[in-house]
């Protein structure tokens, strides 16, 4: 998954919810496409769905630095 | 994934939407487990209808509803619908209701890659199984593709798999999409060409200053359907009432029995009297005396022992009362004793389908064996030709199918002779046709009446002259010197 292979273990908490086995959840946290990213920021909560087949673009959106080389 | 057609060639059981004549255009209502689209341009009332088909679900037939709401917030929708007398929030809290609010996020949002809208397909499917549901409203679907703007690829792909997924849980879907022009594509994205098995439009024409709304059914996938446009109005604490048209047949009782016209020697010249579930037209000038005619009809109706209701568009109540009273006729005790039923209004107060919606519900409630309506000159005035003549067939067919004796009055232009506009339309629809005219001979003007036309019956061919004084309207000799009714001023002496 295009998540995982950018994010270090460790720095961020990540939950993954299949809306299909808790829609109950969806129907809360109001989703309407998947996949949903939902950044939960404290300042500033955001959301992005699609494939995030584009890093850099996600990375940017998220406001985080990219890990290493980049 | 191709939609089942397999169940076409059977009777497709049908789901009624609660407005009456929407559902005579469709046979009988929308197609059970399909999905309608319904198009029509903001302000067109797609959210009432919408709304109506779950209302009337779960009042009617106690079948539970989901609502998707991708533009206003339910709390918006439930205090908007108040006012039709929904209690949206009540059946909700009843668990007959839900909602689905899928207005737009208030956060920051991006579309990156690929995407489904599974998200939303798994909170309708858990939503429908929560108030066992069989009615599904998606309102608006342009506000998704707005909401997704740079992918309506995806997003017909993905609502056509909602679609699917929904019919083959037997739900019955209804999606709104708005459309640009009342005369123009379909809709916006042209999204009833991946979703729609049926499609029906509103609109909220402006013509010469005046809003007409209409409804059609442009497809309906495995079965008929009436074509055309049908005239709909939308009423407080009814919602969307449309007023059939192209399903009204000609298939009325005719009775021969007779009644009276409030006036023993008319009835005589009519052989006996006017037929109970006829409509007379009453044509002449203004000043000939139409409204007594009016009188009279509805005077003797209560004589008789009849219930009579009168739809006033000229005068006011105290006018209408003050002349009956100057010719004999007590119209303040009759309705006191509830025999009568006076309704006096502007024809300009509303617009031409909602006067007909009124009588109609008026005449269901008071149950009146007769009516008459002051004049029809009057409402045409505030409508479209189209409009009136639609009212006309309406109103005819409506007084017909209820089997009561109907008298309508039209002002004609000319003093002397002449048609007028409205009887133009009217004479074809109406059974009988009595003329005032004002009849010039030698010095002095005189008042003539005769019967042009009576369906059915024997009718004296005379012009009589008549008189009105304080007991009504008397009818004298017939006049030997034919003068020629229909001709205009001065037409007589060419």
């Amino acid at each position: 998954m295009h998540l995982r292979k950018f994010m270090n273990a460790g720095a961020w908490k990540i939950e993954i919810i299949d809306v299909l086995a808790k829609p109950e959840l969806a129907e809360q946290a109001g989703i309407l496409a998947t996949p949903t990213l939902t950044y939960e920021n404290q300042g500033r909560p955001r959301r992005i769905v699609g494939d995030l087949s584009d890093t850099r673009r996600v990375l940017e959106f998220l406001g985080i630095e990219p890990d290493g080389d980049a | 994934m191709t939609p089942d057609e397999n169940d076409s060639a059977d009777i497709l059981e049908r789901v009624k939407t609660g407005v009456n004549a929407f559902d005579e255009l469709v046979m009988g209502g929308l197609p059970r487990a399909r999905t309608t689209v319904v198009g029509g341009t903001p302000g067109s009332g797609k959210t009432v209808f919408a709304t109506q088909f779950l209302a009337h679900g779960i009042t009617m037939y106690g079948e539970n509803g989901v609502l998707v709401t991708f533009e206003e917030p339910p709390r918006d929708i439930e205090a908007n619908m108040r006012g039709f007398g929904w209690d949206l929030a009540g059946w909700r809290r009843e668990g007959r209701l839900a909602f689905i609010d899928a207005s737009p996020p208030a956060n920051d949002e991006l579309v990156i890659g690929d995407f489904d809208l599974t998200g939303l397909l798994a909170r309708i499917q858990h939503s429908v199984k929560a108030v066992n549901a069989r009615r599904v409203v998606l309102d608006s679907l342009t506000q998704l593709f707005d909401h997704f703007i740079a992918d309506p690829k995806i997003l017909r792909r993905e609502l056509f798999h909602i679609s699917n997924a929904l019919k083959q849980s037997g739900l019955t879907v209804l999606m709104t999409a708005e459309r640009n022009n009342e005369y123009g594509e379909i809709t916006r994205h042209r999204l009833e060409e991946f979703v729609a098995d049926n499609v029906v439009i509103l609109r909220n024409v402006l013509h010469r200053e005046k809003r007409r709304r209409t409804i059609e059914v442009l497809k309906m996938r495995g079965s008929h359907h009436a074509e055309g446009e049908a005239p709909f109005t939308l009423l407080a604490s009814h919602g969307v009432v449309a007023v059939p048209l192209s399903s009204l047949r000609l298939e009325q009782q005719s009775s021969m029995v007779r009644v009276t016209s409030g006036n023993p020697a008319i009835d005589e010249m009519c052989g006996g009297g006017f037929f109970r579930d006829s409509v007379t037209l009453v044509s002449g000038a203004t000043g000939t005396g139409k409204t007594l005619l009016v009188t009279n009809f509805l005077a003797g109706g209560v004589a008789a022992g009849e219930k009579a209701i009168l739809f006033g568009y000229e005068e006011s109540k105290g006018q209408l009362y003050r002349n009956a009273s100057g010719w004999g006729v007590d119209f303040a005790r009759m309705e006191a004793e509830g025999k009568l039923k006076v309704i006096c209004l502007y024809p300009e107060a509303q617009s031409l389908p909602d006067h007909l919606v009124m009588i109609q519900s008026l005449v269901d409630e008071f149950q009146p064996n007769r009516i008459a309506v002051d004049s029809l000159s009057a409402l045409e005035r505030i409508a479209p030709d189209t409009g009136f003549r639609e009212f006309l067939i309406s109103l005819t067919s409506f007084i017909k199918k209820r089997e009561i004796a109907g008298l309508c009055t039209a002002t004609s232009k000319s003093l002397i002779g002449g048609e007028s506009v409205s009887e133009q339309h009217i004479s074809t629809l109406t059974d009988s046709i009595v003329l005032l005219r004002y009849i010039q001979e030698g010095e002095t003007m005189h008042r003539g009446l005769m019967v042009l036309k009576m369906r059915g019956s024997e009718h004296a061919k005379q012009i009589r002259r008549f008189s009105i004084d304080s007991t009504g309207m008397h009818l004298g000799e017939p006049f030997t010197d034919a003068p020629n009714v229909f001709a205009g001023p001065g037409a007589e002496y060419s």
